[in-house]
């Protein structure tokens, strides 16, 4: 093969070599400005009071913890609230679960999607409460929100819009379209 | 009508409030209570649930509460009063302070009136320490329409109780 078909080939190999050089480096995508510091799977875990009461515990599928905000982020969580009546000493419990959870400032949780809070001590009152987006306050263990509410108890099934609920008074406030059902079986 | 008995009861209101402690629930702003035919308008009205089911005592307050209900024979039932309490399971309504019930021209006061929605018993009670006596006023239409279908004219007293 002479030099003159030997031409094209150099040539190609030159310009290759120029691109090389000249190409620019893949800049790497730089991480998201917040990156988790932990994830966690198949969540338990107690909480304790000052008086070392279990007051709650949290489950969640999934748990991821974004420092930066200090925003803890829950799939599925479940949150079990105990309450203990100062008089009578009886302890309440309630189950609320969801399919997300957002926590910040430590005890503010906002649960979001099939919102239910299930009286898990039967025969009282209010037995559930269903909506689709509320916040628990871990600490002083209220629960609000400004959606639509249904709440039932037995032989009662009833309805508001925006309500503010305590656990530790186990008192509960609906703020408007207030519908209510006593189903008033035949005695 | 008999059957409102046993008919489911709504209450529609504009506010609410509930306490586990105490098992009672208040509906506040513009209180209805529907069941069957009955309807109670009220400005407050307190359920305290009983201690077997279907057993609540509903309290309806107002200035004043009214009561409706449409009886058996198709007439209306209309009474008012400041308190009206409903003891859902024995179906007994009590009106109190400033009680009165109307039906079509007729009338009737009195300290307290209990009224049996079952048997649609009405029974009037005075308030003893106010020395009032029951008032009832029967209007000569009411009776002119009933006697209209019998064949004897006869003229009908217009009865008034003491005052």
């Amino acid at each position: 093969m002479n030099k003159r078909k030997s031409i094209p080939f150099i040539a190609l190999l030159v310009a290759f070599i120029v691109w090389i050089y000249v190409k620019p480096d893949i800049e790497l995508s730089s991480l998201p400005d917040h990156h988790p510091s932990y994830i966690a799977d198949d969540v338990q875990s107690n909480h304790y009071d000052e008086f070392g009461f279990n007051d709650y515990r949290v489950f969640a599928e999934k748990m991821t913890n974004f420092p930066e905000n200090d925003t803890t982020l829950f799939e599925y969580p479940k949150v079990i609230v105990y309450t203990k009546d100062i008089k009578t000493d009886v302890i309440t419990t309630w189950q609320l679960t969801s399919k997300t959870g957002t926590l910040t400032e430590k005890y503010n949780l906002l649960l979001s999607g099939d919102v239910l809070v299930e009286n898990l001590s039967k025969d009282q009152l209010v037995q559930t409460m269903s909506t689709a987006q509320a916040t628990l306050q871990l600490d002083s263990k209220e629960i609000s929100s400004d959606q639509k509410v249904t709440w039932t108890g037995p032989q009662v099934k009833q309805e508001g819009v925006g309500f503010w609920a305590s656990m530790v008074t186990e008192e509960m406030k609906l703020n408007s379209n207030i519908k209510a059902v006593y189903l008033n079986e035949s005695k | 009508l008999e059957s409102d008995f046993d008919q489911p009861i709504h209450v529609s209101s504009i506010k609410q409030h509930a306490s586990l402690k105490t098992n009672t629930v208040v509906f506040t702003d513009e209180v209805l209570l529907t069941q069957g035919s009955i309807k109670i308008t009220a400005d407050k009205l307190t359920v305290i649930r009983g201690t077997k089911p279907n057993h609540e005592m509903m309290i309806a307050e107002g200035n004043v509460a009214t009561f409706h209900q449409i009886q058996d024979d198709g007439k209306p039932l209309d009474a008012e009063a400041k308190h009206i309490s409903y003891e859902v399971a024995k179906g007994k309504i009590t009106l109190s302070k400033s009680a009165q019930v109307k039906q079509l021209d007729s009338q009737v006061n009195g300290g307290e009136i209990v009224y049996f929605l079952k048997s649609q018993e009405l029974n009037v009670t005075t308030d003893q320490s106010k020395k009032e006596r029951v008032q009832t006023v029967f209007l000569p239409a009411q009776f002119e329409k009933e006697k209209s279908t019998d064949s004897t004219k006869s003229s009908t007293p217009k009865t008034t109780g003491e005052q």
